[in-house]
């Protein structure tokens, strides 16, 4: 268990890395930047140009770094505070919730509402089940998912960057060409794809997270049947319904980051590999259904998985019961 | 017509859940709800009975109770809506009795594992609850038919995947405080915020 969370956290360093950088570069682009919190204050007595790579990376990591400091303390505390309640040793889970969650924040996230919202996805969604390997649903994507809800304007789709009006790549192309054959030409499929998505800050190259998918696949921790499940539902889906197409599916918002890093959550996955088919299979589904259907809420691979996630349970009871010989079907109704 | 019926099946499937969203029925969602089985077939028993009482309820209430309806025997101004309550729960515990029947013949596993729950499901107030909101919302009598059916159908999901976590759950460490109803109650706050995504879909 301890390894297999060693080893995603391992596989999205890629996607942090790039996401980082990402927020940076966004920061350097974009038209206005109001200097009202104190990284940019700080950013304008630096002496490097906007464009160096080394300023993109230094902006991204000021605002990446207190907001994982915060995760990991809240983390931290949590995971001490239940260890000694209940006599437990500590929950080696911690700083993998922290990470993800952290990864799944926007820059511009308040550092108080990121620890009211992991806080929540903690409690509820991990320690009440005891701790990591026994829970129900990712509590950093619990944690997210509440945000989402309680507080819709601090994950909106604008506000993505720090003091700058921008809206997410995803509203950007879904808002402008989801009725159109095709996104505009300013948006190019490949550079949003590589890594130029503004978005929560772990997602913006979904190349990088679906390269971490791969590597979890290979060292054994994901299931090929669950990745493999949900891009084939999203591509066959896309190309049944009109709007986006399924490689843009697979590169705007926070699926590809769920899909590698949150959905493959070692603690969560099905026990059967019918049930891995049926939840990455519907883990897509659900993601396209959102996205094209519903326009409360545009990007919904959050919301997405953690319906999936709670119909784990289900898909395997029902795997198992179709792989069991039909006698032993109704002798169950005994006990 | 279509599409307005398909509207009424999936919001009070998915997100006007009655069990998740307006927490009726409550008590036997927790009681029944330790296996995946029994659960199944008394999510399938209460759609049955849905589908079939509340169609039937809408025509009672039109033909015979709501204001004006009895002008053709000329008892015009008179208003029976206050006779809703007793003559719902009359149609619903017939249902019961006939569907307790049918289980005691046919299915008699289920019907002992149920146990009294099955008796009970006349006073379930999920049952009364989605006639109540035909009333209210005005429904006619095929969108009543696609109401009964979807809220019934709502509720045997929710009972069926709350159950399902449930048998999961044996494997994890809840703290003593939180044991039983309490991580219940949990469970289900999880799954009606899993729900909330699909607020806003329409067709």
């Amino acid at each position: 268990m301890d390894r297999s969370l060693g080893r995603i956290i391992a596989a999205s360093l890629a996607a942090a890395g790039i996401g980082i950088w990402n927020v940076g570069s966004q920061l350097a682009n974009a038209p206005v930047i109001l200097p009202n919190v104190w990284q940019l204050s700080f950013l304008q007595n630096v002496d490097l140009p906007l464009d160096s790579i080394a300023w993109q990376i230094l902006a991204g990591a000021l605002f990446f770094a207190p907001l994982l400091t915060t995760s990991l303390i809240v983390s931290r505390l949590w995971a001490e505070t239940f260890a000694r309640m209940r006599g437990r040793p500590l929950d080696t889970g911690w700083i993998y919730a922290a990470w993800l969650y952290t990864l799944l924040l926007p820059a511009s996230m308040p550092l108080y509402f990121a620890a009211l919202g992991l806080t929540f996805g903690l409690i509820f969604g991990c320690h009440v089940f005891g701790g990591t390997g026994r829970y129900i649903v990712n509590p950093a994507l619990l944690g997210i998912v509440f945000l989402l809800v309680a507080y819709p304007d601090l994950l909106g789709d604008s506000h993505w960057l720090p003091g700058v009006d921008a809206p997410s790549t995803w509203a950007a192309v879904a808002t402008e060409s989801v009725a159109a054959s095709g996104p505009n030409a300013e948006l190019a499929w490949l550079p949003v794809l590589l890594g130029q998505q503004v978005g929560a800050m772990g997602a913006g190259s979904a190349a990088a997270c679906l390269l971490g998918a791969l590597i979890l696949i290979i060292s054994g921790v994901a299931s090929i049947r669950m990745v493999a499940g949900a891009v084939i539902s999203i591509g066959l889906l896309a190309g049944l319904t009109e709007g986006l197409n399924g490689h843009w599916h697979l590169a705007l918002g926070n699926f590809a980051f769920c899909l590698a890093f949150v959905a493959t959550d070692p603690s969560i996955r099905p026990q059967t590999k019918a049930g891995n088919w049926a939840f990455g299979m519907l883990f897509g589904c659900l993601v396209l259904a959102i996205r094209t259907a519903n326009p409360q809420h545009p990007e919904g691979s959050l919301y997405a998985l953690l319906l999936a996630s709670l119909c784990i349970p289900l898909l395997d009871y029902v795997a198992n019961l179709a792989l069991q010989p039909s006698g032993n079907k109704t002798t169950k109704l005994h006990g | 017509m279509a599409t307005e019926l398909a509207t009424i099946v999936f919001r009070s499937v998915f997100i006007e859940n009655l069990a998740l969203n307006f927490l009726l029925g409550v008590c036997t969602y927790i009681a029944v709800s330790q296996r995946v089985e029994t659960a199944f077939g008394l999510g399938v028993a209460v759609t049955l009975v849905q589908t079939l009482t509340v169609p039937i309820n809408n025509v009672i209430y039109r033909q015979l109770l709501s204001p004006g309806a009895l002008d053709w025997l000329g008892l015009e101004a008179l208003d029976l809506t206050f006779l809703r309550f007793i003559a719902f729960i009359g149609v619903i515990a017939a249902f019961v009795q006939v569907l307790e029947l049918v289980l005691e013949r046919h299915f008699p596993r289920l019907e002992q594992a149920l146990g009294t729950y099955l008796p009970l499901l006349t006073v379930n107030c999920a049952i009364l609850g989605a006639s109540l909101f035909m009333v209210q919302r005005d429904y006619g009598f095929t969108e009543s038919v696609a109401f009964g059916f979807g809220s019934g159908a709502g509720w045997a999901l929710a009972i069926v995947l709350f159950a399902s976590i449930r048998e999961r759950l044996k494997e994890s460490e809840v703290p003593d405080g939180l044991q039983g109803l309490g991580i219940a109650f949990i469970v289900t706050g999880l799954l009606a915020l899993g729900f909330v995504g699909l607020r806003g879909i329409e067709f």
